[in-house]
C-alpha cells in the first residue's frame, strides 16, 4: 500500500505549486489520494503531506523560536490536518489549508506561553542588594554572542522573536517561505491591504533590530535604488 | 538631503519591492523615489531585510519526527472509528447498522435481562465486572448468603489527600484482594466510575497480595464512590471491633474533608492482604457490605444510583410499548384483512351450503 501510494504521491507532490490547488486542476490520482486519506488511510495522508513536514516545522521554528515547541506544533498541525481532512473541500489549496492550521496551532502555543510567562521582560528584579535587569535563560542566544560567532541565523531568530506575532507570521510566510501576498491573505484570513501594511511594519522593525545587532555592518548600504527586481 | 522624514506610505514601498503593486502604483513609487533620498534609503533597508531573511536556511524535522508522526496517526486512526479503514461503503456503515440493531433489540434485552429486587442492584454487576479477576467457581452475589459469619476483615484508611492533583488515596486491608477488587469494580460500575489504571502484585504462590486501582468518576458521583469504598472497610472493621471509636472519628473527619473537596474526580484505592486475617473472605462477605449499606445508613444518592437500573428497565419497557404501538396500524390492517378473508370464506361456504 505504501509503495503504491508513494508512487502516486510523487506525481502529485513533485510539482512545487501543488496541483492540489482547487478542484479544477486535480488529477484522478490526487482525488484518489485525498479520498483515501479522508477515509483514514495513513499512508495516503503521509503521501499528501510529503514535503510539508519540513516547511511546517520551519514555520513553527521561526514562530516559536525553539525546536521542541516547533516539533510539537508540527506534530499537532499534521494530526489536526489528518483528523480534519473531511472538512477540506478543496476551496483553498491544500497548501493554504495546512498552513492555516499551522498558523493557528503556533498562535495557540504563543497564547498559552504568554499566559504562563507574566513578567515584563524589562521589569527590574529585586535582589538582596538592589535591582538588576531580569535575564531570561532561553533558547535564543544573547545577541552579542551571536554576532561574535557569526551565527546570523540565530540572531535573525532572536530578532523575529522580538516583533509581534502577527508581524512575524507575515514576514516568515513572505520572506522565508516565499508565499505570494494573496496566498498569505488566504492563509491568515486577512485583507490584502493588511498583508501589505503588516509586512512593511515587520520588515521595518526587523531592520531596526538587526541594525542594532550590527548585522548589516558589513553589507553595502544604499548602493542600489528602485524596486525593479520584484 | 532634502528629506529627513517622509510620509510616503511604507507599505507601497514594501509591495513595490515584491512587485505586488499595480502599474499606476509602480509609476507613483518610481516618481517619488527619483525625488526622495529618504525613501530610497527606506526601500534599501526593506530590501536588505528581505535578502537577509531569504538566506536563512530552512529547518528540517528531527530524524525521529516521521516515525513518531506515523505512530500518532495510527493511534489517532484507532481512536477515531469514523476514520478507520478503507472498506466498502457498506462495511463502513456497519457501526451505524449495529447501532440501529442494538436500538431495536433494546426492548427485547430489557424484557429478558435479569431483574433484581429494588435496592439490590448496588452490587448486581459484580459478575460482569469481576469476571477477569474472580475465580471461576465464585458464587454469584445474588445468591450469596448475607449472614456475617466469616472472620475476614476489611479496614480502610485514608492515605493522603492530594489537593493539587484533586485525588486522594484510600487503603483497604482485606483478606482476599481478588474479591475486594471485584467488589470495588462493582461499586465503581454503580456510579459509572472508570478504572484508569490497575496494578497488581502477586506473591510466589500466585496469590494476589496487593492491588492498586485509580478510578475516575464525575465530581457529582465522587462522594458516593468514596463513601462506598470507606464503608466497605468501616463496616467490616466495626464487626471485628478494632478500635472502632477512634476509627469512626477519623472517618467523619475525612467525610467532612471529602464534602469540602467535592470537586475531586480521582480516587486511588489500594488493597492489601491483612496478615492477621484468618480465613478467606467470601463473596458473601462482600454481599454483607452491600446489605448493610442498604439497610443502615445507605446514602440517598447511592439509592438513586441503585434505582437507576430500574429506570433503565422502565425505559426499555416504555420503548417496547411504543415500538409495538407504532406498528398498530399495520397490525390493525393485517387483522382486518384476516377477518375479511375469514368472513368472505365463511360467507362463500354458507352460500355453497345454501
Amino acid at each position: 500500500m505504501r509503495e503504491c501510494t508513494s508512487g502516486a504521491a510523487s506525481v502529485i507532490l513533485n510539482s512545487d505549486e501543488m496541483s492540489l490547488k482547487g478542484t479544477r486542476g486535480k488529477s484522478v490520482d490526487e482525488q484518489r489520494m485525498l479520498s483515501l486519506a479522508r477515509e483514514g488511510e495513513v499512508a495516503a495522508f503521509e503521501a499528501l503531506i510529503e514535503g510539508y513536514e519540513d516547511k511546517i516545522y520551519s514555520l513553527a521554528f521561526r514562530m516559536l523560536g525553539n525546536s521542541e515547541d516547533a516539533r510539537d506544533a508540527a506534530q499537532e498541525t499534521l494530526l489536526k490536518a489528518y483528523s480534519g481532512l473531511q472538512r477540506f473541500r478543496g476551496d483553498a489549496s491544500f497548501s493554504t489549508w495546512i498552513y492555516r492550521i499551522a498558523k493557528n496551532v503556533c498562535l495557540d502555543i504563543l497564547r498559552r506561553r504568554s499566559k504562563q510567562r507574566t513578567y515584563s521582560l524589562d521589569e527590574p528584579m529585586e535582589l538582596g542588594d538592589g535591582e538588576v535587569s531580569r535575564q531570561f535563560a532561553g533558547d535564543m542566544p544573547a545577541p552579542e554572542d551571536v554576532v561574535m560567532h557569526g551565527e546570523v541565523r540565530d540572531s535573525i531568530n532572536s530578532a523575529l522573536a522580538e516583533i509581534s506575532e502577527h508581524h512575524r507570521v507575515v514576514i516568515i510566510l513572505r520572506d522565508i517561505e516565499g508565499f505570494t501576498y494573496e496566498e498569505i491573505a488566504n492563509i491568515l484570513e486577512i485583507e490584502l491591504g493588511t498583508v501589505k501594511s503588516r509586512l512593511y511594519r515587520a520588515r521595518a522593525s526587523l531592520h531596526e533590530i538587526l541594525s542594532e545587532m550590527e548585522l548589516f555592518r558589513d553589507r553595502a548600504v544604499g548602493q542600489s535604488e528602485g524596486g525593479d527586481d520584484g | 538631503m532634502r528629506h529627513t522624514t517622509c510620509d510616503f506610505p511604507g507599505e507601497l514601498l514594501s509591495a513595490y519591492l515584491d512587485n505586488e503593486v499595480t502599474e499606476s502604483e509602480s509609476a507613483r513609487v518610481r516618481g517619488h523615489l527619483q525625488d526622495c533620498a529618504h525613501c530610497r534609503r527606506r526601500l534599501e533597508q526593506l530590501r536588505e531585510t528581505r535578502e537577509i531573511l531569504s538566506e536563512v536556511p530552512s529547518q528540517s524535522v528531527p530524524s525521529s519526527f516521521r516515525r513518531q508522526l506515523r505512530a500518532d496517526l495510527l493511534r489517532h486512526k484507532e481512536d477515531k472509528p469514523g476514520l478507520r479503514g478503507s472498506g466498502s461503503g457498506w462495511l463502513r456503515r456497519m457501526p451505524m447498522v449495529a447501532a440501529v440493531l442494538l436500538l431495536l433489540l433494546l426492548p427485547v434485552a430489557g424484557l429478558y435481562s435479569h431483574v433484581s429486587a429494588p435496592g439490590e442492584p448496588l452490587m448486581m454487576s459484580m459478575r460482569a465486572v469481576g469476571e477477569d479477576d474472580a475465580p471461576a467457581d465464585a458464587p454469584q452475589l445474588e445468591s450469596a448468603d448475607p449472614e456475617p459469619e466469616t472472620d475476614a476483615q476489611m479496614l480502610s484508611e485514608v492515605l493522603r489527600v492530594d489537593e493539587a492533583e484533586r485525588s486522594e488515596s484510600i487503603i483497604l486491608h482485606v483478606a482476599d484482594v481478588q474479591e475486594g477488587t471485584a467488589a470495588l469494580a462493582a461499586l465503581a460500575d454503580t456510579v459509572d466510575a472508570e478504572v484508569q489504571s490497575h496494578e497488581q502484585v502477586w506473591d510466589a504462590d500466585g496469590y494476589l497480595k496487593e492491588s492498586e486501582s485509580l478510578l475516575q468518576v464525575d465530581s457529582d458521583s465522587y462522594a458516593i464512590l468514596r463513601e462506598g469504598v470507606l464503608r466497605m472497610g468501616t463496616l467490616a472493621r466495626q464487626r471485628v471491633e478494632a478500635d472502632p471509636v477512634v476509627h469512626r472519628d477519623e472517618m467523619s473527619r475525612e467525610f467532612a474533608a471529602a464534602e469540602e473537596a467535592d470537586q475531586r474526580t480521582h480516587l486511588r484505592v489500594v488493597m492489601m492482604v491483612d496478615d492477621e486475617t484468618i480465613s478467606d473472605v467470601q463473596l458473601d462477605e462482600l454481599c454483607l457490605v452491600r446489605t448493610q449499606l442498604e439497610e443502615t445508613t445507605f446514602p440517598a444518592q447511592l439509592r438513586e444510583a441503585a434505582a437507576r437500573s430500574w429506570t433503565v428497565f422502565g425505559a426499555h419497557v416504555a420503548y417496547a410499548v411504543l415500538w409495538i404501538a407504532a406498528r398498530i396500524p399495520h397490525l390493525i390492517f393485517v387483522s382486518l384483512l384476516v377477518v375479511t378473508v375469514i368472513f368472505a370464506l365463511s360467507a362463500h361456504r354458507r352460500k355453497d351450503s345454501a
